[in-house]
């Protein structure tokens, strides 16, 4: 009942015939406010955890920053520290560099199952599924197992490879000054191939059939129709799973704040986790912010290099949107 | 039509797991009065009376003596009460011989456990 | 094309599929049965297993208080994603000024991978006073550019006529995203649930710098901090993390579907 008579007096306006223009105007600001309204929490959210944090990131950076004091200006106080008098940043900024460049041993990897996943093999579902089970488990159990598997005594990996005679004696892989960053990089790649796997399927499931019908009655080898048909057509997924690679240089954070804690050393440190240890357990957040202004370019400069190599265009993220 | 959404696999799954969890933990409270009950036997299998009998608690934090208590005439003995999943328990009786420490590991904490095979000392010595 | 033989793409296919499958079985190996790092070589099959390393796990952790923490921040992200991805994505439906503007903000926040944003992000929770709560472990996730874009998707494969003939009824707004074409979206709507779970669910930064309680911990952050505790190799631990990878596991081969679409669609779309 009460519903009804609010509503009442609205339905009487709509219906009033002579305020049609009126009207009309009111309706386009109230759809006007309706849509922002609806985009504004998403706003919000972008507004406060990506937007603005970007631009502080760049002014910390450019000050002498503590949290009971206020700030002053340092200019690029921190910037000449970070290139000019901190080995370790050097040492974790290659690393982070190796670690983005494991990625396109991974996709080509994960490029072999999604060919083999894409034949009309039966049950090549399950295949798939088990190949994928991997991404979306948590990445810190992740690395719980993985240091489990390399376990100096009775790790597995260990002992597959003295079983094999390649080593005599166990390995202390993560303890190891030049293994310990292969070890994690093959955890790593471990968990995202089949998300690799997926995307590189999707673009092969999206190139027509009758491509390579045509091709092999104009006698081409099964290598060639990859070279000339398939690489070339999966370009935007190769780009894509490039742009995952680098990415997951930054997700990697959990696998490796597990496994190794960024040691031995800085061995196994990306900028990701010398950041974290830099701001919240060094509390030097001012450094720890050009740091990541420096690891953020190091993104958009990898990512603008890969798009460039996929042929100029934004591959499926510009024909998509 | 109207119970069709219960054939939704995730209905099923985790109303199976629901379910699981409920008939566990009605178990659990039936048989969790943390009862030990057992008997002590000497080397010639005869019941020894007067042993002591000690219990210790052992977690991934913890090991300490929870309770000692010693058997009656006929060699039996039993704990009330205790609050442990993994315990220990030991036996012995000056002149006759020792059992254990011996690890029992339980499914939930206070979990009554009889002993169906008696505690059987041994001399000093002899093991 | 030439129907070839199928068992060399088995054997192959085999052989992955037990390369990624062995750590899987080797944790839950070590959960059932320990290891003794002192007896060489180590037993590929389990023997003697018991299912007692649980039972220790159980009472050494407040496990139900990690997984109600957890389960508490994943509800208040997937019902946010939801309906606030819903809402952004039907709003770029419709024609407004500043729309391509605003597709083109979405569409370069997504270059903004979160961990570059970490330390100003840190501080303002802290000035919002959100520090060491739900909300606040919850804030950043709470609407995702990918979903808005497959929810603009599939709002814009309902037909328009059915959205004006709402309309010229007078149906106000709100009441035609939920009443009429969210019913319509049902996949849009499983496939945000999904992604925005499972991403919640194994969120770890994020919780580690904000989380200071032990009593706020979620699972990810409690199996690191145990992992800290008991550095050695008990099979508890590897029970810990059996226990903890079951949930998101299960969730994932129910929803194998709309999780893929998903993550493929949020790679194509954009």
């Amino acid at each position: 009942m009460a519903a009804g008579t609010a509503s009442a007096p609205a339905l009487d306006q709509r219906r009033r015939p002579p305020a049609k223009t009126p009207f009309f105007a009111r309706r386009r600001t109230r759809d006007l406010t309706l849509i922002w309204l609806f985009l504004l929490p998403s706003l919000v959210i972008f507004a406060l955890y990506r937007i603005i944090p970007l631009g502080w990131n760049v002014l910390l950076s450019l000050e002498f920053w503590s949290p009971y004091k206020p700030a002053r200006f340092a200019g690029l106080y921190h910037y000449q520290e970070m290139l000019f008098y901190d080995d370790a940043f050097w040492k974790v900024f290659w690393n982070t560099i190796i670690f983005m460049a494991s990625a396109p041993v991974g996709i080509a990897l994960a490029l072999g199952v999604a060919l083999l996943v894409n034949t009309r093999v039966p049950g090549r579902g399950v295949y798939r599924t088990i190949v994928f089970m991997s991404y979306p488990v948590m990445t810190v159990a992740v690395g719980i197992i993985w240091q489990w598997l390399y376990n100096e005594k009775v790790g597995l990996i260990n002992y597959a490879l003295i079983s094999l005679g390649v080593i005599n004696r166990g390995i202390p892989f993560l303890q190891d000054f030049d293994l310990a960053l292969p070890a994690v990089i093959l955890a790593s790649i471990w968990q995202v191939i089949g998300f690799y796997m997926i995307i590189l399927l999707t673009g092969l499931q999206s190139i027509p059939p009758n491509l390579y019908e045509a091709a092999s009655i104009d006698g081409a080898s099964a290598a060639q129709s990859f070279w000339r048909i398939t690489l070339p057509l999966i370009r935007p997924s190769l780009f894509l799973c490039f742009v995952v690679g680098i990415i997951n240089s930054f997700t990697a954070f959990d696998l490796i704040f597990v496994m190794t804690g960024g040691g031995p050393g800085h061995a196994t440190d990306l900028l990701v986790t010398y950041i974290y240890s830099s701001a919240f357990k060094l509390s030097k957040f001012d450094y720890a912010a050009a740091m990541t202004v420096a690891n953020f370019l190091l993104f958009l400069g990898l990512a603008f290099v890969a798009n460039r190599l996929a042929g100029g265009e934004a591959g499926a993220i510009k024909r998509g949107a | 039509m109207r119970w069709r959404w219960l054939r939704n696999r995730f209905v099923v799954t985790f109303g199976g797991a629901a379910l699981l969890t409920a008939v566990w933990n009605v178990y659990i409270a039936y048989h969790d009065d943390g009862i030990i009950a057992g008997q002590v036997v000497g080397p010639d299998g005869a019941a020894v009376s007067g042993a002591t009998v000690r219990l210790s608690e052992k977690t991934l934090l913890v090991s300490q003596t929870r309770g000692q208590t010693t058997t009656d005439a006929d060699g039996r003995f039993e704990f009330k009460g205790h609050r442990m999943h993994r315990l220990y328990l030991e036996a012995d009786k000056d002149g006759v011989g020792r059992y254990g420490p011996r690890e029992y590991r339980l499914y939930f904490n206070g979990e009554n456990l009889v002993l169906g095979k008696p505690l059987q000392l041994s001399a000093p010595g002899a093991s | 094309m030439v129907k070839r033989q199928h068992w060399p793409i088995h054997l192959a296919l085999g052989i992955i599929s037990a390369l990624m499958l062995v750590p899987f079985y080797w944790v839950l190996k070590t959960s059932l049965t320990g290891e003794n790092i002192f007896v060489y070589p180590p037993a590929i099959l389990p023997q003697d297993p018991n299912p007692f390393y649980f039972v220790d796990v159980w009472y050494a952790i407040p496990f139900l208080r990690y997984l109600i923490n957890s389960v508490i921040v994943s509800v208040i992200v997937v019902v946010a994603n939801v309906f606030f991805n819903a809402m952004a994505g039907y709003a770029l439906t419709r024609d407004f000024p500043g729309k391509a503007a605003t597709i083109m903000l979405f569409l370069s926040c997504m270059m903004i991978p979160f961990q570059v944003t970490i330390i100003p992000a840190y501080l303002i929770t802290a000035k919002l006073g959100l520090l060491n709560s739900y909300f606040g472990m919850a804030l950043p996730l709470m609407s995702t550019i990918v979903c808005i874009f497959v929810f603009k998707a599939a709002f814009e494969a309902i037909p328009k006529s059915l959205v004006e003939a709402a309309r010229i009824d007078g149906v106000p707004d709100w009441m035609i995203v939920f009443r009429i074409i969210m019913p319509l979206t049902k996949p849009a709507i499983a496939t945000n649930i999904i992604l925005a779970f499972i991403w919640s669910w194994n969120s770890f930064l994020w919780p580690l710098v904000v989380v200071r309680d032990v009593d706020m911990q979620t699972l990810p952050l409690g199996l690191s901090r145990f992992l800290s505790v008991v550095e050695d190799t008990t099979g508890a631990l590897y029970a810990f993390c059996v226990m903890v990878l079951v949930p998101g596991l299960v969730i994932f081969l129910l929803a194998q579907k709309e999780f893929i679409t998903g993550l493929t669609s949020g790679a194509t779309k954009g």
